[in-house]
């Protein structure tokens, strides 16, 4: 297993593995969000959405899933993040970092050198959201309920609006970087990948803060 | 267009040797020409030094025709300067405002120590090209021309990766130091080419190990070696370098 244990300890192999991770994690949120639109739905539409995932299969691949993509990603990311930053030796450049010859949209370029901050805000966002809405709710019972009434509170809503903007920004770099790093690179599919991502950034960013505005503005009925 | 002539404050980095400590100094020079190039303007400047007996500022440059590779520093941020595709010795002085504060600034990177100045060893590129970027073949006399037929397109292709002149830059601008683009562009030059097949993976994994043993960093994506590299090489050779290396590593067995 040496051959393994060398391609997975290189930089190439772990890059490989963080975009793997990462497609991983996007297939997630999109069912995620897919999920949490029900939330919309007048009647009791959501928390039987909630009880059937409960009781059902993909609760369990996806719990499982979870647990070892997150870990993974997060983990290699700072490895390499460390020996990134080791990189650039002792003495950094005194001129600042927005210098850029690039013709690529200013928050493109901007993405691609904050995504790494980006990740270390939503692991602390992710940290509290699993506390607050699966590992503090070991009653499913009304989940809608639960959600209406934490995010009617405006500091839970902006939370979760800041945690969607960070979800869209973190993807908005990392889809069509993961696919670079997986080696995939083609002169007409590339953009339209890039394209892509910036889609499924909106969508993330848009959908899952639709639910946290929706709800502290509107204040629906329990 | 007529010359006329500029002053810059020039802000330098200024030090003796690898190990000793190194500051900025600030220079003022007036009358530069527009015509002069970046490095004619530095040759006025080591020249004002030299006749006030303080000590030039060493800085690399060979053939002053954007061909060579040896020049680089960075300019504001910017390796290379502000212009896209090209070299420092290329960059002209018509480009900069009279009054300019311009710092000056050698390529930051570990495995690139500082030698003297804005001069630094670049050796560490020499060592990924040893680990592997070349064809083993027994040569005897030229073979004929056309004697392997490569498509145009292919041709042309590998060019622009082969067209990398190693100055640098791409290691400059990378936010992780990362070597990949430099790396990349030399694996896959020979990876374009009939010529380069025999040892394309065991090439690919045994550059890229290299340039990681020597300390340079990994691929965000920022692309900002692209931006900076003067012969404008394309960030799908790091891609095309990634593919061959997990192929290598995981298929081939390497």
């Amino acid at each position: 297993m040496s051959w393994l244990k060398r391609t997975l300890s290189s930089s190439s192999g772990r890059k490989w593995l963080v975009a793997l991770s990462g497609l991983g994690l996007i297939l997630f949120l999109v069912i995620h969000l897919l999920g949490n639109l029900q939330i919309f739905l007048p009647d009791e539409s959501f928390n039987e959405y909630a009880h059937h995932l409960h009781d059902g299969l993909l609760i369990v691949i996806g719990d499982v899933g979870l647990l070892v993509l997150f870990p993974l990603h997060i983990g290699l990311v700072i490895w390499l993040a460390r020996e990134n930053r080791k990189a650039r030796g002792a003495t950094g450049y005194k001129a600042p970092m927005t210098a850029t010859k690039q013709k690529r949209s200013f928050a493109r370029v901007l993405a691609s050198k904050t995504t790494l901050y980006i990740g270390l805000v939503l692991l602390v966002f992710v940290a509290i959201h699993v506390w607050q809405f699966r590992l503090h709710h070991s009653e499913i019972g009304n989940l809608r309920g639960a959600i209406l009434e934490t995010l009617a509170n405006p500091m839970w809503a902006i939370f979760y609006v800041l945690g969607s903007l960070a979800t869209g920004w973190h993807v908005f770099h990392g889809f069509q970087a993961a696919f670079r790093s997986l080696g995939f690179t083609h002169n007409r599919f590339t953009p339209a990948l890039v394209n892509l991502g910036t889609a499924l950034a909106l969508l993330f960013a848009i959908g899952f803060s639709s639910i946290a505005l929706w709800i502290v503005i509107a204040q629906p009925h329990i | 267009m007529s010359e006329s002539t500029i002053s810059v404050t020039l802000e330098v980095w200024r030090q003796p040797g690898t190990d000793a400590a190194g500051r900025f100094e600030t220079y003022q020079l007036d009358g530069v020409s527009t015509d002069s190039s970046f490095l004619e303007m530095l040759d006025m400047l080591n020249q004002k030094l030299l006749t006030e007996g303080k000590e030039p500022v060493a800085f690399e440059h060979d053939c002053r025709e954007g061909i060579c590779g040896s020049c680089g520093f960075v300019i504001n941020g910017n390796p290379h300067g502000p212009d896209r595709g090209t070299t420092v010795c290329q960059l002209h002085m018509r480009r900069f405002k009279s009054g300019a504060k311009l710092t000056l600034e050698p390529w930051r990177a570990k495995a690139f120590p500082v030698l003297r100045d804005l001069m630094v060893d670049r050796s560490a590129f020499d060592k990924i090209m040893a680990a592997g970027g070349y064809n083993s073949v027994n040569v005897g006399n030229a073979p004929d021309a056309n004697s392997i037929p490569i498509g145009q397109d292919a041709a042309s292709e590998a060019f622009d990766a082969a067209a990398c002149i190693g100055c640098g830059a791409c290691v400059a601008a990378c936010k992780n130091a990362s070597a990949n683009l430099f790396t990349s562009a030399k694996i896959g030059h020979l990876a374009m080419l009939p010529q380069g097949q025999p040892e394309r993976y065991t090439r690919t994994v045994a550059m890229l190990d290299m340039a990681e043993d020597l300390g340079f960093g990994a691929c965000s994506w920022t692309q900002e070696c692209e931006a900076a590299c003067p012969k404008e090489i394309s960030v799908k050779w790091i891609s095309r370098a990634q593919r061959d290396y997990v192929k290598g590593r995981v298929v081939k067995g390497i």
